[in-house]
């Protein structure tokens, strides 16, 4: 009976240090602990951002339910996304979370925005779904949501999340040396706006880092929030050299260029105003392939000075993260050549 | 100024008639008070014999003329009305209150001239409150309201003036000092009708009185005549008696069947 | 009470003028003053950068200011008094609502100004058009003008809030927020024609229509014994200013309490009578606005939404001028 008593403790136990292993504690980004049993095979985002952390990892394939930023509908999303993931019209959600579809979704773990998602996490977490919430705003908080993006997904993804990071810090000190010789007032002043040509980034914006990793300085650098209205004299005083326009809403450079209200501004006397282009993701956001928007400002804020080869860089990017060959045109399109 | 109304009827909806058949007749210099219960339709009547509601049947003729066929302004230009006491939102002055009575005899993009300003003089002076010229009509007191509401119809001109229960809500002072001033006009040759609970101001101040039961106004007279026990009981449903007064005046008394002499209890 | 000082005309005038010109001489890009002046008066000299900015940056955006305050305040004036509420202002018909959502509804599609000035107009038409509807089907007092303002308005709002919900909060939603929040920045001189031209005729419509306005403060009843074709005026002055509202919230935006609290400073300068309270309001609101504005375009780096500065501003002035507005009339303390 003593000995049936043991033996039974001893499964008990084993059973127990067996389950202890299959799971991981992470602090989240919102300070959060959460415990995730491992290992995770069904994945939700509703961050549209998040979601490409996990492609980036190799576990895209792992997604049931995926906000793609920018995405609302198939119809909105590229021809090159639909072919970058053909699985896009049974995954692509928008708005606001539906937990009852997360539920059914057999979700093991739900990846959020931890700046608009704090009450669809704790009812998650109430019905026993562990929720990551995401915030970053600066390449380290970028580099920050990779590893803890690789922490729950196995230890594939644990090696591609150092190589990302390897990568991101190669391509910030490549330009960095490149443009060592360049002088504090030889460094290109610009403008990144918004949607409209009067919206402009904020110091605190993502968009802020890209500039001055890609050794630019962001005219805009001073102001505080999100996107910020400005009035025209205040862009005139500024007096940029380069107009960024991001890869998303209806401006193009010729209605900068066009205008004849702009037409004292340095950037437009010297035709340097320019749309990010994108492939997938779109690159002034901290997605993964915002490595490439700095590498693509830093082309164009001095294409005499650096030394890389960004047709060399987009290909590989795509390849090694993406799983994603590009097209010639697409490749054109990204290298403006 | 001659105002018949013959055979007047008024329904707000087709099911029933307020008023039925009111025949009354005003000369120059009349005062006829319009006595009735409540619901009885007095507001309809005044404001179907001033022209602002068209009657089912019926005919109101200022000076043979037909009411119904004049035009807005003309109307006012003869026809005043004097509202049952009311808040204003706005603080206006005394003046700009009565300088709005002028409005018949401006255009429409018109504002009061000098001349204009000249009638609202004169008017108010009529009524006697020169000294609240430049008051604000939100901070008099109610009796200098209605007559500062009484020079506003005078200044459009009007011959003939439309109160509906002028002193409700007044002291007996106030009350006498408006029905005074209606008297005093009168006298000079300008008309009203005027809708009261009040017999004894038909009496104090009337030249002719009407009681509107059932949608009629069959019962009417001069005061003195019309005003009898017998007559207000079938008007209000209740028992009175008239008693008089050492200088002959006459007054209208309820009678009270409770305990005649409650202190001897 | 004395009569009020014969000055009253003179500073009118000069009150929306001086904000007027003052507000073309401060920027953020500082111009000397010897070259605004000779920009001004088309004398050679200055870079065609000032001129640029005088020219064509300040002067259509003071302008439209000075149409936007001037329309919104006298609309609010008539407004009060047509609803007999001091409460009340140019947004209680749903005009602003209908404005808004048309003017989202071409953000999630567009841009551009234009599109978005005459989508947000039409909606504007068409939330005072049901309202009338509502109105003629019920007898058009004023009871029914407002709860058909207040339906009218829900409804839009409700839609309004569909659009954002849908809009990219990338690129349209931003777009959409910030013009709820009321601006003038990036007025170009081509944004102005419809709102110069329905000020010009709603304006000088309500200068020569206001003391008329004062019988509209009284009931119904009263009006029309004295002469005055209630319903008729009513509609007209709906009407117009209904077009002053709309043209003016289409460039501008939702701007909120100009509408509400310039004409009680007004009565506080000229007294009730209409007379002189319109001319009194449109100077004000000009004035008030221009000044606003500038602030707004000047204070920081980034623009203040207007309608943040007008609320800002707006809330204590209506709290203590409302409480003097219930003294006067004897219902407060």
């Amino acid at each position: 009976m003593t000995k049936l008593w043991i033996a039974v403790s001893l499964v008990f136990l084993c059973a127990l240090t067996g389950l202890a292993q299959s799971e991981t504690t992470v602090i989240d980004q919102s300070g959060r602990s959460v415990t995730i049993p491992l290992p995770v095979e069904i994945l939700v985002s509703v961050h549209g951002i998040g979601t490409y952390y996990v492609y980036a990892l190799g576990a895209g394939d792992r997604l049931a339910i995926a906000y793609y930023i920018g995405v609302k509908t198939l119809s909105s999303a590229s021809e090159s996304m639909l072919r970058w993931e053909p699985r896009l019209a049974e995954i692509l959600s928008y708005g606001d979370p539906n937990i009852e579809e997360m539920v059914a979704s057999g979700a093991q773990l739900v990846i959020a925005d931890g700046s608009q998602h704090e009450a669809v996490a704790e009812q998650l977490r109430d019905l026993g779904i562990p929720v990551i919430l995401y915030r970053a705003e600066t390449p380290e908080e970028l580099k920050e949501a990779v590893v803890l993006t690789a922490a729950f997904l196995g230890s594939g993804a644990q090696a591609q999340a150092d190589a990302f990071i390897a990568d991101y810090d190669r391509m910030v000190n490549a330009i960095a040396t490149d443009l060592e010789s360049l002088a504090e007032n030889e460094r290109a002043r610009v403008l990144f706006v918004g949607t409209s040509l009067t919206k402009v980034i904020s110091g605190e914006m993502y968009q802020t880092h890209l500039i001055e990793g890609a050794g630019g300085i962001s005219v805009t650098r001073e102001l505080f929030g999100s996107w910020n209205e400005v009035n025209l004299e205040q862009i005139l005083l500024w007096d940029p050299e380069i107009i960024i326009i991001p890869p998303y809403g209806l401006i193009q450079p010729a209605d900068i260029l066009d205008n004849p209200d702009w037409q004292s501004l340095n950037a437009v006397q010297n035709h340097r105003v320019y749309r990010m282009p994108r492939i997938i993701a779109p690159m002034d956001t901290p997605v993964p392939e915002s490595l490439l928007g700095i590498a693509w400002l830093a082309r164009t804020f001095y294409p005499d000075h650096v030394s890389f080869n960004l047709a060399e860089e987009i290909v590989g990017f795509y390849a090694n993260y993406y799983q994603f060959t590009l097209t010639d045109e697409e490749l054109a399109r990204m290298t403006g050549q | 100024m001659n105002l018949i109304t013959s055979q007047l009827a008024f329904a707000y909806s087709p099911e029933r008639e307020i008023l039925s058949s009111v025949t009354l007749s005003l000369g120059p210099g009349d005062v006829m008070f319009i006595l009735g219960a409540n619901g009885t339709g007095k507001t309809t009547l005044v404001e179907c014999m001033s022209g602002l509601r068209l009657p089912l049947r019926g005919s109101v003729t200022i000076d043979g003329q037909n009411l119904y066929q004049l035009s807005v302004r003309t109307r006012a230009q003869n026809i005043g009305l004097v509202p049952q006491m009311h808040e204003p939102v706005f603080a206006f002055t005394v003046e700009q209150t009565v300088l709005m009575g002028r409005a018949p005899h401006l255009g429409l993009f018109g504002r009061p001239s000098r001349q204009d300003h000249h009638v609202v003089g004169e008017v108010i002076e009529a009524v006697g409150i020169q000294h609240l010229r430049h008051r604000a009509y939100t901070k008099i007191s109610g009796g200098e309201r209605q007559l500062a509401l009484i020079a506003r119809g005078l200044a459009q001109g009007a011959q003939c003036l439309f109160m509906d229960e002028p002193v409700a809500h007044l002291d007996p002072h106030h009350q006498h000092d408006v029905m005074s001033v209606v008297r005093q006009l009168a006298d000079e040759g300008f008309s009203f009708v005027v809708t009261s609970h009040l017999p004894n101001h038909a009496l104090l101040y009337g030249d002719w009185v009407a009681f509107l039961t059932d949608g009629r106004a069959d019962v009417q007279g001069t005061p003195g005549t019309t005003i009898t026990e017998q007559t207000l009981k079938v008007a209000y449903d209740m028992d009175f008696e008239i008693v008089e007064g050492s200088t002959g005046s006459r007054a209208v008394l309820p009678r009270l069947y409770r305990n005649p002499n409650p202190m001897t209890w | 009470m004395i009569r009020k000082d014969r000055s009253v005309p003179w500073i009118l005038v000069l009150l929306p003028v001086s904000a007027f010109i003052l507000a073309l001489f401060l920027g953020r890009y500082g111009i000397h003053i010897l070259d605004t002046v000779r920009v001004l008066l088309g004398l050679d000299g200055p870079s065609d950068v000032f001129r640029a900015l005088i020219l064509r940056v300040r002067l259509p955006r003071v302008l439209a200011a000075a149409c936007v305050g001037a329309n919104l305040a006298v609309v609010g004036a008539a407004f009060q008094g047509l609803f007999r509420n001091p409460l009340v202002d140019s947004r209680i018909l749903g005009v602003s609502s209908g404005a808004a959502f048309g003017a989202a509804l071409a953000l999630l599609f567009t841009s551009q100004g234009m599109i978005v000035q005459t989508s947000a107009f039409i909606f504007a038409l068409v939330a005072i058009a049901l309202v009338m509807l509502v109105g003629v089907r019920f007898g058009s007092s004023t009871l029914v003008l407002v709860i058909g303002g207040i339906l009218v308005g829900a409804l839009f709002n409700s839609l309004l809030g569909l659009i954002k919900y849908v809009a990219d909060p990338l690129s349209t939603l931003p777009a959409i927020t910030y013009w709820l929040l009321g601006s003038l920045n990036a007025t170009q001189w081509s944004d102005l024609p419809p709102l110069l031209t329905i000020t010009g005729v709603g304006l000088p419509f309500f200068a020569l229509l206001r003391w008329r306005l004062n019988l509209l403060t009284v009931s119904d009843t009263e009006a029309m014994a004295m002469g005055i074709r209630v319903r008729l005026i009513r509609t007209v002055i709906v009407a117009v200013g209904t077009l002053l509202v709309a043209a003016s919230v289409a460039l501008a935006g939702t701007i909120g309490w100009i509408g509400l609290v310039i004409p009680h400073v007004a009565r506080v300068w000229v007294g009730p009578d209409y007379g002189r309270l319109i001319p009194a309001s449109a100077a004000l609101g000009a004035a008030t606005l221009i000044l606003l504005d500038t602030l707004a375009r000047t204070a920081m780096p980034s623009e203040i939404p207007l309608g943040v500065l007008t609320g800002l501003i707006g809330v204590p002035a209506f709290f203590i001028l409302f409480l003097r507005f219930l003294r006067t009339r004897g219902e407060a303390q």
